[in-house]
């Protein structure tokens, strides 16, 4: 098999922050005629700023950062989720994001259908994902609700099953933010057990956490950033001093925007 | 990304649009065997108020099959597009989970919409088609293409449908105006002109009626089932012409944001 990798090439991003939810044509229209700009103010986000990376087989890279310093921006354009405003993403290997664990299902459909939705998503075919239900629908404990329409899970049920589909499948890259973290104690333990086996299988890790003492037992190298930019990269011991001192020194740093 | 890498991938990921499909019709259907007939009563109901309304007006020979053969059409087109314009906002969570074409969105809602139109104007013409005087002429054999040409205009707006309601959502409302305004602007409850050479709309105005693009399509229906003949070549060509610049013109305007739509979400 070849050998899996990332690179990152002088990679920018940025966006718009809508303050609204969602902006409405009225608006826009009224707005224009009557040469104003209120309602929606918008920000313009810079979230990574020139970023060159390259993960090699094998890495397991842990990156640490205040709130609102790209971290999750950079999982976000490694899995295509986000495409960058310039610069280069190459890669290679079976990638799996476990991002947002929001209910990116559908609720009038059953558990086991969504199951089949997701794997498609994913890549894998119905026959592919046939042989996956059980032990699914085992993990998460959800067998007697799998012809349940999803709409009438609880939102423990749910996070369970979307965990559950979501690492059921082993990716050659796993990228890993905290957001995606899980319910009740009984479960945790079962949940982490779990995880952890994946990020053993994975040939490449790229972990997102607030917790440190994670990255120090997982990785074997480690980025720090700040406000787009990698101020640090190196054994994950040094890259937390240098970030531990910092935090220190001065208040943390928001995201700075243009 | 170019087109044509852009349709490779499509193709990568069939397995979502076919999984997309068969729920959303598993959905529409699953209440009840009788789902599908009720899907049926709406147009019928359309159908039989609209024939007796008219028909005294018009005076046309076979009105309701001229009504049937343009109705079933239009709702096919029409209630595509308001389903193409909530398809990417109803989806947001998971286009937020994990990166896959978004275009799978409008093109699977177009499948599934298809296959509810085909099954009804089937079983619409076997029910009225006796009642209606429906001709069994070689020509319904003509019918598929007809398909492939209102599938084709059909996808293309609702790709842009689809696009424009994600960056502003009450597009939709805007959307429905616009639809039943185009759909009373289309010969589909009137003739253009009826066989004797007379019909409602003037003479020299008839020539912007034409100029409606959904105009050559609905009469790629309207030829083989009420008029029971082939459509002329002209016909043939300008609908396929609308077709492939609708079609065509829809994907490239949808590929060229597809990347930065998530951040409109």
């Amino acid at each position: 098999m070849a050998p899996s990798f990332i690179r990152l090439d002088d990679v920018w991003l940025r966006f718009r922050l809508y303050s609204t939810q969602h902006r409405s044509i009225k608006e826009t229209v009224v707005n224009f005629i009557l040469r104003r700009q209120y309602g929606a103010p918008t920000r313009d986000i810079t979230a990574l700023r020139g970023i060159t990376l390259a993960i090699d087989d094998g890495q397991r890279l842990g990156i640490v950062g205040d709130n609102g310093a790209g971290k999750s921006s950079m999982l976000k354009v490694i899995s295509r989720i986000y495409p960058p405003t310039s610069g280069r993403v190459t890669r290679s290997g079976f990638l799996v994001p476990l991002l947002e664990i929001g209910i990116g299902f559908n609720g009038e459909l059953s558990g086991l259908e969504n199951i089949y939705l997701t794997g498609a998503i994913m890549g894998f075919s119905r026959r592919e994902m046939r042989r996956r239900v059980d032990p699914i629908l085992d993990f998460a404990e959800l067998r007697e609700f799998a012809d349940t329409p999803i709409k009438y899970y609880s939102s423990g049920m749910q996070q369970r099953l979307a965990f559950s589909v979501a690492t059921e499948i082993d990716p050659e890259i796993l990228l890993l933010d905290e957001v995606f973290s899980v319910g009740d104690i009984h479960w945790m333990e079962k949940a982490r057990d779990r995880m952890r086996r994946l990020m053993d299988r994975a040939r490449i890790l790229v972990l997102v956490s607030h917790q440190m003492d994670l990255i120090e037992q997982y990785c074997n190298r480690a980025i720090w950033m700040r406000a787009g930019e990698i101020a640090a990269d190196g054994a994950p011991g040094d890259v937390i001093r240098a970030y531990r001192d910092s935090a220190a020194a001065v208040a943390p740093v928001a995201a700075r925007t243009d | 990304m170019h087109p044509i890498q852009r349709i490779r991938e499509l193709w990568q990921f069939r397995e979502v649009i076919k999984n997309l499909v068969a729920q959303e019709l598993k959905v529409k259907y699953r209440r009840s065997i009788l789902g599908f007939f009720w899907s049926l009563l709406n147009p019928l109901l359309q159908l039989v108020v609209i024939s007796l309304v008219f028909s005294l007006i018009f005076r046309m020979q076979n009105f309701s099959l001229y009504v049937l053969s343009g109705v079933v059409p239009w709702s096919f087109f029409a209630s595509s597009i308001d389903g193409c314009s909530m398809s990417l906002v109803s989806s947001e969570a998971m286009l937020r989970r994990q990166y896959f074409p978004k275009a799978v969105f409008p093109i699977s809602f177009v499948l599934q919409n298809l296959v509810t139109f085909a099954m009804s104007l089937i079983v619409l013409l076997t029910i009225l088609g006796p009642i209606a005087n429906l001709r069994l002429t070689p020509a319904l054999l003509f019918l598929p293409v007809s398909f492939a040409c209102i599938v084709a205009v059909t996808l293309g707006l609702g790709a842009l449908a689809a696009l424009v309601t994600a960056h502003f959502r009450d597009m939709r409302h805007l959307i429905s105006v616009l639809l039943s305004a185009w759909f009373y602007l289309t010969p589909i409850i009137y003739p253009l002109e009826t066989p004797d050479g007379q019909g409602m709309i003037p003479h020299e105005y008839r020539w912007y009626f034409k100029l409606n693009p959904m105009f050559a399509v609905i009469e790629l229906f309207h030829r083989p089932i009420y008029h029971g003949v082939l459509p002329t070549n002209a016909e043939l060509l300008t609908a396929g012409a609308v077709s492939i610049v609708f079609l065509v013109g829809g994907l490239l305007v949808f590929w060229r944001s597809e990347d930065r739509l998530i951040f409109a979400l």
